[in-house]
């Protein structure tokens, strides 16, 4: 008897828990986006021209890249690693693809050899990780040197030119002037790994290799087969990235996605993933990219120097991360 | 000489020391004994000054002394080896034994020299030869045990106590270290051994304390005591019925069978398990229970023999195969490998089953509702007692946690369930449960392998029960056997 009432106390209380819990849950979420509304209404009080069409095509293009890079560094950060290399390969894929672009391959044959460079950094990223077990920060920044190197020596550090009409008119052009195709692509994109993520064995496979490897091995999941997959990803989205910039600024330099890890890493991580692995959404990392290109595109119009901007982007990075921390110690909630 | 008088402690309302009063003499070796639980630990942090006791005396040399913090128990003459080595493993063997006390020079430069030559004495006393240049990881552990007991050496202690040293021992290794303890009692220490395999007891130990929940039931020679009545000293209470009355016979079909099968540190080994049957593995931490059923899942790799399932020859090669085959492993810790801590119920509940497709289409597109609906039936039918299926699982309960690392594998469909430990740590409501599931599992005509270091478990759950030691199965006991029983044959 007294087993029966002690068991229905406990109901209600997880009543009202789960009411609060959901509540709180609800609001946490939307957090990152409340603050990329917020900016939005505060730049667009201050700034006449920031809420024009062609300042939002000009924010969509320049988030494009960024976000197409956040998506594969939002799964490799799920599995507790981080893909530095992301920057190097779209120097690389710039220049390769920019070569064979000027010597008149067809587009197609191009952008597949942008595609497979892309996959065998990840690959060779993923061999790295898994099999010589070398931790991934320093196996991709070792990577990310060499695809560096190489996009330098093959075009001897000079730029490309050459880009077929169709290419840049891909890459600058929008439909109806509002949305860029690249920015199309992007959104095309992060809607199908969102799904991929949240809804298919890949996705469980990704958060449980994240959460724990030991507790995925043991429930049949093929872990170190993942993690290669997992950075072949990121290494094929990084060279969409440095084919989509090539198409866009018209020609490739050696240098020109250098160190653009570092924003898709902090898209991610604004967008509520955990460094520890387990933790985050593609969904996340886009509201992320985007709160960055705001940021800085509104910072611009309002005429705050881009030295200061530097500085509020790392505030909002920190800001972002530490009330993400807290909403999870208060939490406990996981949909 | 050590006294204790009527030392009692109470955590809350449990009494975990009961009126505890013993001696032990100098050039003794006296062996604290009891099961899991008996208090023993709580001793012994009592001696080393981490908890102070609630009533009673301490008594070195006949005088009362205060022991109220580590420092306290080292400045009386205490010096403890813990179970777990506290050694660190990239400082040579002399830095690690002179650590803290390290002689230097006059400019007050650590002296190399005078380290290593202290230390060298300090080995030499224990009788062994280590050199204490080489970096401590490269040693064994049992070499690495004995610098651990150099180390308490080096400060003089007039009674050391040993926790269960041979834990992680082999046979030869033992040996050697019972060497270096009677070295240490002919130097005129006194030696508190702490234990509870039996024939160390009877090898090494002089006389003996016996405790029983909390209380002293037996204190005097080891001479007096057979291995019988020792085993029955340290058992005591009745099982009630909190283990579920068995529902269901054994089948007569063999679900699993194991021929000369083993690995690296376990085996051989042959047993039989039927469909319906629920077939205990006793054994103390380290007789191979666990790594013989990582083995038969495909979490470790086997090396010989032969192991048949419905009786068909398999072979098991990654946790892959175990689960296609019908197996299903409940760790030994769950927040090691068991579970996915920081995923919800519901992740972890589906996460097995996805090999098999169950929930999902054959692209690999998982089905959502479907995946609800078995978290909310096997949270239901194991009762899991969470607020939503989207709770995290380390926001659970450690008996609720335990729920869900077994009940993740029910979906599976396996046939075949390999249980480690499954109630160790949990609270008493939840261990019930527990029990009243695997009862469940077996009256549904699953064949269960259960690996407990809790005697009275095993004896209140199983059809049969093996143990185990050194890697070995030594005996096999039907159904009525005793905690006595069960404790003599895991000594051998």
């Amino acid at each position: 008897m007294g087993h029966l009432v002690s068991a229905s106390t406990t109901e209600n209380k997880m009543g009202s828990t789960r009411f609060r819990m959901s509540l709180r849950s609800a609001l946490n979420a939307s957090l990152v986006f409340g603050g990329l509304i917020a900016l939005v209404v505060v730049f667009s009080v201050l700034s006449k021209s920031f809420l024009t069409f062609s300042n939002i095509f000009q924010i969509l293009q320049q988030v494009a890249v960024v976000g197409i890079l956040s998506i594969g560094q939002a799964f490799v950060i799920i599995t507790a690693g981080i893909d530095m290399s992301q920057g190097s390969v779209i120097d690389l894929v710039g220049i390769m693809t920019g070569l064979l672009l000027e010597h008149h391959y067809p587009i197609w044959i191009s952008m597949v050899a942008g595609l497979l460079i892309g996959a065998a950094t990840g690959f060779v990223n993923g061999l790295l990780i898994t099999l010589a077990k070398i931790p991934p920060f320093i196996a991709t920044l070792g990577t990310m040197s060499i695809d560096a190197g190489i996009a330098l020596i093959i075009p001897n550090g000079q730029p490309v030119f050459g880009i077929p009409q169709s290419v840049y008119n891909f890459g600058n052009g929008g439909v109806l002037k509002i949305v860029p195709n690249i920015a199309l692509l992007m959104i095309v994109l992060a809607i199908a790994f969102h799904f991929v993520l949240s809804k298919t064995k890949f996705g469980r496979c990704t958060y449980a290799v994240g959460s724990n490897p030991l507790a995925a091995r043991l429930s049949g999941m093929q872990v170190n087969r993942h993690i290669i997959f997992v950075y072949i990803l990121s290494g094929v989205l990084s060279a969409v990235g440095g084919i989509v910039m090539l198409a866009w600024v018209n020609s490739a330099m050696p240098d020109m996605g250098t160190n653009y890890q570092l924003n898709s890493i902090a898209a991610v991580v604004i967008g509520g993933a955990s460094l520890f692995g387990g933790e985050g959404t593609v969904w996340g990392s886009m509201i992320g990219a985007l709160l960055m290109a705001v940021l800085a595109n509104g910072s611009q119009l309002v005429g705050i120097s881009s030295y200061w901007q530097s500085v509020l982007l790392g505030i909002v990075v920190v800001l972002a991360v530490f009330i993400d921390g807290f909403r999870r110690r208060s939490a406990g909630m996981n949909a | 000489m050590l006294e204790l008088r009527g030392i009692s402690k109470a955590f809350a309302a449990t009494k975990v020391l009961d009126d505890v009063s013993f001696v032990a003499y100098p050039g003794e070796v006296h062996a604290l004994v009891g099961q899991n639980g008996a208090g023993k630990s709580t001793l012994m942090k009592i001696l080393s000054g981490a908890y102070t006791a609630d009533e009673g005396l301490i008594l070195i040399d006949g005088r009362e002394v205060a022991i109220l913090n580590p420092r306290d128990s080292e400045r009386v003459g205490i010096g403890i080896v813990y179970q777990e080595l506290s050694l660190f493993p990239h400082l040579t063997v002399a830095q690690n034994i002179l650590f803290g006390v390290e002689p230097s020079s006059r400019l007050g430069f650590l002296d190399d020299r005078r380290t290593v030559k202290e230390a060298e004495a300090e080995l030499k006393r224990l009788g062994v030869q280590i050199n204490p240049r080489i970096r401590v990881d490269r040693l064994n552990v049992s070499k690495q045990q004995v610098c651990e007991i150099a180390k308490v050496m080096h400060r003089n202690p007039r009674i050391i106590i040993l926790d269960e040293p041979t834990a992680s021992l082999t046979l030869s290794e033992t040996q050697a270290l019972f060497r270096v303890i009677k070295a240490m009692k002919e130097d005129g220490l006194t030696i508190i051994f702490i234990s509870h395999h039996m024939e160390e007891i009877f090898e090494i130990a002089d006389r003996c304390t016996v405790l029983r929940d909390g209380k002293v039931v037996y204190t005097g020679l080891v001479s007096e005591l057979d291995e019988r009545r020792l085993a029955e000293l340290m058992v005591g209470h009745t099982i009630g019925e909190f283990y579920p009355v068995r529902s269901n016979k054994p089948r007569k079909e063999v679900a699993l069978k194991l021929v000369d099968f083993g690995g690296r540190s376990v085996g051989p080994i042959s047993l039989e398990v039927r469909y319906g049957e629920i077939v205990g593995i006793s054994g103390l931490v380290g007789s191979g229970r666990s790594e013989l059923l990582r083995m038969i899942f495909g979490a470790d790799k086997s090396e010989y023999g032969e192991m048949y399932v419905d009786g068909q020859r398999v072979r098991i090669r990654s946790p892959r195969d175990g689960i296609r085959l019908g197996l299903a492993l409940v760790t030994e810790d769950r927040r090691v490998d068991g579970l996915n801590l920081q995923m919800s119920v519901k992740f972890n509940l589906n996460l097995p089953s996805l090999l098999l497709g169950s929930t999902s289409s054959f692209v690999g597109i998982v089905d959502d509702n479907a995946e609800r609906s078995v978290a909310e039936q096997m949270s239901e039918v194991t009762k899991v007692r969470c607020v939503s299926i989207n709770q995290r699982v380390w926001t659970l309960s450690g008996g609720n946690q335990q729920k869900v690392a077994i009940a993740k594998w029910i979906p599976t469909n396996a046939r075949i369930f390999l249980l480690d430990e499954p109630t160790k740590g949990i609270d008493v409501v939840s261990k019930s449960e527990i029990y009243r599931t695997i009862n469940k599992l077996a009256d549904e005509g699953n064949a269960v392998i259960v690996v407990s270091s809790y005697n009275p478990e095993l004896i209140g759950l199983c059809d049969r029960i093996v143990t185990m030691a050194h890697g070995k199965i030594t005996r096999e006991f039907a159904k009525g056997v005793t905690e006595a029983e069960l404790l003599l044959a895991q000594g051998q």
